[in-house]
C-alpha cells in the first residue's frame, strides 16, 4: 500500500486535537482588563466535569471517520509486481542518424556506427526505437511498429541490421525538415497512445537521439524547426561528432554575370579579358586551421591539368573570389572538366564538375534589304549588336525573300527578322517555321509596302483579317503601356530600365484586326499597337509596327536594343544554359523510345515508359541521349554541405527545440516513478472505498447519536 | 460628563450646587458672625459696631470668623488605574470634574487654587493662586490624558510637602490602589507640616467586588501583567482584600485627622459635594474656634 500524497495523513491527526484540548485545560475566553491586581492572585486551572470524555464509541466513529476521510485524501493504491513491469513499457526513442555527404569525412562514419550502438546498448528492455537516416530527405529505416513486434533480442539485431545498412550519401543535410520529420513521428504516435486515457501521462516520454557532425551548413535549413511547434515532451539529445582534422575548403563556379552579356555593352573589352577565365569562389570552413589551397583544373575522368595550378590563401571562415584560367581547349574534354582543390583535410566536397558547352553556331536570318544610308538601315544596327554568349556564336545572314522557299532549321536558326514583302511561298515556309517553334520578327518599317506586308502576315499569322496602315503622327510617339510581365521585357521592369521616354518616334503604321489571343507587348502613346505578339504557335511571330533605324525612331540607338534582340534570340536557348545540379536535384527526361542516361560510374539508364525525373545520388556528369539529342548535366555536393565547422547547440534551442539527455537522472527518475504513481492510483481508485466508508461511518454516528440521546431523556 | 468643557460642566454643577444650597435647610448662615467682645484700647477703631453704640451706649467689637484668602491643592492621582471604568466614563474623567468642580468653587470665593498631578512622579504643579486665567490654566492642566504607569502616593505628596511651605489645604484625589503603607507615610508627612488634608477616593462600582464570572486572564491595566483568574475562587478573595484595604485607610486618615470620603463614579457629582461640603460645614464649626483653617469648604456660598 502506497500514498500518492501522503502528507494529506497529517489531517487524521486532527482527531487527537480535539480530545487533547478537551483534556487539557478549557482556554480562557478572553482577557479582561482591571484596574489592579493587588487583590488578585492566580487561580491554576482544574479538571471539571465537562473535561471528561462521555460517549466513547461516538468519539471512536467519528474519529474513525476523520481517519479514512484523511487517508482518502491522501489517496492511496497498490502496488504490484505485475504493474510494475506494466508500467515500464515507457520510453519511445527516435534515432535519428546523419547521412549527409559530410559524414563521408575521415572516421566520422564509423564513429556515428559506433555512437548508434552505444546507444542501442544503452536502451531499455521495455523502449520502443524507430531509426530515421537524413540527409536532403527523411528516410524512416525501422518504424515503432516493427520495433514494437519483435522480441529484444531480434529488436536489438535488427537495429543493428539496419544501421549497418545505411551508408553516408552525396547529399546535403537537411538537419531542420530531418527533426520536425521526427518530432512529428513521435508526437503522432503519442497522440495515438493519448486517444487511451490510460497512457496520457506516458506521452511525456519522448525522446529524439541526434547522430550527427552537426556541419553549420546545416542550419539554413533550420526555418523549418522555426515555423514547427517543438513539442515540449520531446527532448532532443545530440551525439555530436567531430572529425580528427578540421580543415576544409570547397570551391564554387560562379556563373558569369548575366549583366555582362546582357545589359553593358560598354564592358565589352572588359569582357574580352575575362572571356578565357571562370570565377570561382574558394570558401574556407570557420574552423579550419590551414589557410593555403590549391585550385587545378583536370579532365572529366579526372587527370589534373598542371599549366592551371592556382594557389589560393583564404582564411577561416572566409571567402575568396578568383578568377581562374580556363583549361586549354585541346586537352580538356570539349565540354566537361572537373576544378580539384587541394591543400585542405576532407576530399568529399573537393571536386567540382563543371559543363563547359563550346559555343554553339547560331544564324540570325534577315529577310530585307540592305541600304547604303546607315540612318535608314535595319540591318546596319543588327550588324553592330554583340549577340555572342557563351553558348552561342550568332552570325547574322541577309537574305532575300524569294530565297526563303523551305522553313529554316529552328534550333540553327532561332530568329529570323522579316523587314520587307515575303511572297506566299516564303510566308508559307515562316509559317511553318513558327508552327515548329521558330521566331519570326516582323518589322514594319517606313520602306514596308503596306499591302503585300498585309497579306504576308495574314499568312503568317493565320489571321484572315488582319489590316495594315500607315499612321499619321503629329511630331513624336512613345512607347507606353509596357507589358513588363512578358518575358521579353521582363529584364526591363526594375525601376532602374523601365524608362522607355527617351526612345522617340517619329512614324509608325498601324496593326487591326488582331484576335484576343496576340499579346500586345507595348503600344504608342496615341493608343496604336508598337509592338505585338502571337501566342497561337509553339515559336513566337513579333510584329514591331516601327523601325529602330534613326529615320524613325530612337530605338535601335538606346541601350534597350540589344537587349531586346538578345531576348528575342534567347527564346529557344534553354538548353544552352549551363547546367548545374547539385546531388538530390532531378533530371527531367521525356518520354521517347531511346531514351537514356549515362551516370558518372558510366553505367546507362534506359527510360523506356513515361517521362519523369531522375535523381541524381552522386556528383559528376550525366549525359542523357534523347534521340540525336546529347546533353551533359553537371551535378556536384551541395555547397552548403562543406561547411563543416559545427553548429553551436545554443541555436537549435534558439529555434525552440527542447534539449535534454535520455539518460534519466535521480530527477527524472523520480517523475517517472510519480507519473506511474498517478497512472496506478487513477486505476485504482481506492479513495472512492474510503469514502464510502466514511460515509457508512457518518450514517452510524447520525444513528447512534440519535438513539443515545433518545436514551438519555427518556432517562431524565 | 455629557458636558464635554471641563470649566463648563464645574460651573454648571457649582451652580447647581449652589442652587440646592439655597433649598438647603442652612439657608442664611452666610454672614459667619462670631461674637460680640466689648472695645479695649488697642483694637481698632473700624471694627466698632456702631448700630450696637447707638442702640446700648457701648462700645462693641463685632467679631467675624478668620476670612481671609485660603491656600487650596488640589493633588489629582492620574496614573492609567484611574482610566478603569464599568460604565460610560471613567474614574480620571470623574476625579477630573471633581478637581474642577472644586478649583472652579473656590476661585468664585477667591481662594487660591493650586494644582498637583501625578503617577509615579509628580507630573504638573500648578501653584496656588487668584489671578484672571489661573482658573483656565488649572482646567488645561487637568484635561491631558492618562500617561503614568503606575502609581506612587509617596514621593509626589513628599515633593508636594516640600514645595508648598505655607499651610493650607491639600484635597487628594486618587483611587488610592497603593500599598497600604506608602499610604500612611505620606498623608503623615503632610498633616505634619499643618495642612489640613482631605482625601477624595474615587472607585469604580466595579471595582468594589470582583464582578467577573468567566474565568479568563486579567491583565493589569497599569503593568500590563496577566493572570489567570476563576472568579469562583478569586472574588471571595478580592472582597476581603478590598474591604480589609479599604478599612486600613480608614484607619490611618482617623488617626491623622483627614477626612476620607469615598466617591463612587456612578454617583452623582453634586450629591457626593453636598456631602463634603457638609462634613466640612459641620467639622468647621467646631474646629473654628481652635483656630483652625479647614473651614473654607464649610463657609463657603
Amino acid at each position: 500500500m502506497s500514498l500518492l500524497a501522503p502528507l494529506y495523513v497529517l489531517g487524521a491527526l486532527g482527531i487527537g486535537l480535539p480530545i487533547l484540548f478537551h483534556l487539557i485545560r478549557r482556554q480562557p475566553r478572553g482577557r479582561v482588563v482591571f484596574s489592579s491586581l493587588m487583590f488578585l492572585k492566580a487561580t491554576p486551572p482544574t479538571l471539571t466535569r465537562r473535561s471528561r470524555l462521555d460517549n466513547w464509541p461516538l468519539l471512536l466513529i467519528r474519529a474513525l471517520a476523520l481517519m479514512l476521510l484523511a487517508a482518502a485524501f491522501a489517496r492511496p493504491f497498490l502496488r504490484s509486481p505485475v504493474l510494475e513491469n506494466d508500467e515500464a513499457s515507457g520510453r519511445r526513442i527516435v534515432l535519428m542518424i546523419d547521412t549527409s555527404a559530410s559524414m563521408r569525412r575521415d572516421g566520422l562514419w564509423q564513429q556515428a556506427i559506433d555512437e548508434a550502438t552505444r546507444v542501442l546498448d544503452s536502451l531499455k528492455p521495455s523502449d520502443e526505437l524507430a531509426i530515421v537516416a537524413f540527409d536532403a530527405s527523411t528516410r524512416l529505416a525501422m518504424t515503432f511498429d516493427e520495433s514494437a513486434s519483435l522480441q529484444r533480442q531480434a529488436r536489438r539485431s535488427l537495429a543493428q541490421q539496419t544501421i549497418r545498412q545505411l551508408n553516408p550519401t552525396w547529399s546535403a543535410s537537411q538537419l531542420g525538415q530531418s527533426l520536425v520529420f521526427a518530432a512529428e513521428l513521435l508526437a503522432r504516435t503519442e497522440s495515438a497512445a493519448g486517444t487511451d486515457g490510460v497512457q496520457l501521462a506516458e506521452q511525456a516520454n519522448g525522446h529524439l537521439i541526434l547522430i550527427s557532425d552537426m556541419q553549420s551548413g546545416g542550419d539554413t535549413n533550420l526555418a523549418a524547426v522555426q515555423s514547427y511547434q517543438w513539442p515540449e515532451s520531446i527532448k532532443l539529445e545530440i551525439h555530436s561528432l567531430a572529425a580528427q582534422k578540421s580543415t576544409n575548403a570547397w570551391a564554387t563556379v560562379l556563373e558569369q554575370h548575366e549583366d555582362d552579356n546582357d545589359l553593358s555593352v560598354e564592358k565589352s573589352d572588359m569582357k574580352t579579358e575575362v572571356a578565357n577565365k571562370t570565377r570561382v569562389r574558394v570558401s574556407s570552413a570557420a574552423n579550419s586551421s590551414a589557410s593555403d589551397f590549391t585550385l587545378m583544373w583536370a579532365s572529366a575522368i579526372g587527370q589534373p591539368i598542371e599549366s592551371t595550378r592556382t594557389s589560393v590563401n583564404v582564411g577561416p571562415g572566409e571567402s575568396r573570389i578568383v578568377n581562374l584560367t580556363d583549361p586549354p581547349e585541346s586537352m580538356s574534354d570539349t565540354t566537361t572538366s572537373r576544378l580539384m582543390l587541394t591543400g585542405d583535410d576532407h576530399d568529399f566536397d573537393n571536386d567540382r564538375f563543371v559543363t563547359r558547352p563550346k559555343p554553339m553556331p547560331r544564324q540570325l536570318l534577315f529577310i530585307g534589304d540592305s541600304f547604303d544610308e546607315p540612318r535608314e538601315s535595319l540591318l546596319y544596327y543588327l550588324q553592330r549588336a554583340p549577340l555572342d554568349n557563351r553558348q552561342r556564336t550568332v552570325t547574322l545572314q541577309q537574305s532575300d525573300a524569294q530565297a526563303l522557299v523551305s522553313p529554316p532549321n529552328k534550333d540553327l536558326t532561332p530568329l529570323v527578322i522579316v523587314a520587307s514583302r515575303v511572297d506566299d511561298t516564303g510566308a508559307a515556309a515562316l509559317r511553318k517555321y513558327v508552327q515548329s517553334g521558330g521566331n519570326v520578327l516582323w518589322v514594319l518599317d517606313g520602306n514596308t509596302d503596306l499591302a503585300a506586308a498585309q497579306a504576308s502576315l495574314r499568312i503568317v499569322g493565320g489571321v484572315a483579317d488582319l489590316r495594315l496602315s500607315e499612321s499619321k503622327v503629329n511630331d513624336y510617339v512613345m512607347w507606353s503601356k509596357i507589358d513588363f510581365a512578358n518575358p521579353l521585357l521582363r529584364a526591363f521592369a526594375d525601376v532602374k530600365y523601365n524608362d522607355f521616354t527617351k526612345i522617340r518616334y517619329w512614324s509608325h503604321r498601324n496593326i487591326e484586326g488582331l484576335p484576343d489571343s496576340w499579346n500586345v507587348l507595348a503600344r504608342f502613346d496615341d493608343g496604336n499597337v508598337a509592338w505585338t505578339e502571337s501566342t497561337d504557335t509553339d515559336g513566337h511571330l513579333w510584329v514591331m509596327t516601327a523601325g529602330w533605324q534613326p529615320k524613325e525612331s530612337q530605338l535601335a540607338l538606346s541601350t534597350k536594343f540589344v537587349p531586346l534582340v538578345f531576348g528575342m534570340l534567347g527564346q529557344s536557348d534553354a538548353d544552352f544554359a549551363l547546367q548545374s545540379l547539385v546531388v538530390g536535384d532531378g533530371i527531367k527526361h521525356e518520354t521517347s523510345a531511346g531514351t537514356t542516361l549515362e551516370l558518372p560510374d558510366a553505367t546507362v539508364v534506359k527510360f523506356e515508359d513515361k517521362s519523369g525525373e531522375f535523381v541524381a545520388s552522386t556528383p559528376g556528369f550525366y549525359q542523357l541521349v534523347e534521340g540525336e539529342r546529347k546533353r551533359t548535366f553537371a551535378v556536384n555536393v551541395a555547397e552548403f554541405e562543406s561547411r563543416t565547422s559545427p553548429l553551436p547547440l545554443d541555436e537549435l534551442e534558439r529555434y525552440g527545440v527542447a534539449l535534454g539527455t535520455i539518460d534519466e537522472s535521480p530527477v527524472a527518475a523520480e517523475q517517472q516513478r510519480q507519473r506511474r504513481d498517478v497512472e496506478l492510483e487513477s486505476r485504482q481508485r481506492l479513495w472512492q472505498w474510503l469514502l464510502c466508508g466514511v460515509l457508512l461511518l457518518l450514517g452510524l454516528e447520525s444513528w447512534l447519536g440519535g438513539f443515545l440521546n433518545r436514551r438519555h431523556s427518556a432517562v431524565s | 460628563m455629557r458636558i464635554k468643557d471641563l470649566q463648563l460642566r464645574a460651573r454648571a454643577i457649582v451652580e447647581g450646587f449652589q442652587n440646592g444650597l439655597h433649598r438647603s435647610p442652612y439657608h442664611g448662615f452666610s454672614v459667619e458672625f462670631n461674637e460680640y467682645r466689648p472695645y479695649t484700647h488697642g483694637d481698632d477703631p473700624r471694627s466698632l459696631d456702631w448700630k450696637l453704640y447707638a442702640r446700648s451706649d457701648r462700645y462693641f467689637v463685632k467679631k467675624f470668623e478668620d476670612e481671609t484668602n485660603r491656600r487650596c491643592h488640589l493633588v489629582v492621582d492620574q496614573s492609567r488605574s484611574m482610566g478603569y471604568t464599568s460604565i460610560d466614563y471613567d474614574k480620571a474623567d470623574y476625579a477630573r470634574t471633581i478637581a474642577a468642580t472644586l478649583a472652579y468653587f473656590l476661585s468664585s470665593q477667591r481662594d487660591g487654587v493650586g494644582l498637583v498631578t501625578f503617577d509615579e512622579k509628580i507630573d504638573q504643579v500648578i501653584s496656588a493662586r487668584h489671578r484672571p486665567g489661573h482658573l483656565r490654566q488649572l482646567m488645561v492642566a487637568l484635561s491631558r490624558p492618562l500617561s503614568g504607569a503606575s502609581t506612587n502616593l509617596n514621593s509626589p505628596l513628599e515633593q508636594l510637602a516640600k514645595i508648598v511651605s505655607q499651610r493650607g489645604l491639600v484635597i487628594v484625589i486618587s483611587d488610592l490602589l497603593v500599598p497600604i503603607e506608602t499610604i500612611g507615610s505620606s498623608l503623615s508627612l503632610l498633616r505634619s507640616r499643618g495642612h489640613e488634608v482631605i482625601v477624595l477616593r474615587t472607585l469604580d462600582r466595579g471595582e468594589m467586588s470582583f464582578s467577573a464570572t468567566q474565568p479568563g486572564m486579567i491583565v493589569d491595566i497599569e503593568t500590563g501583567r496577566e493572570l489567570y483568574i476563576d472568579p469562583a475562587i478569586a472574588s471571595r478573595l478580592y472582597d476581603i482584600g478590598f474591604k480589609a484595604h479599604s478599612q486600613q485607610i480608614k484607619s490611618i486618615c482617623d488617626s491623622l485627622g483627614i477626612d476620607l470620603f469615598e466617591i463612587i463614579t456612578d454617583q452623582s457629582l453634586e450629591k457626593c459635594l453636598y456631602d463634603i461640603v457638609t462634613v466640612q460645614h459641620r467639622r468647621g464649626r467646631q474646629v473654628a474656634r481652635r483656630g483652625s483653617a479647614a473651614v473654607s469648604l464649610g463657609t463657603a456660598r
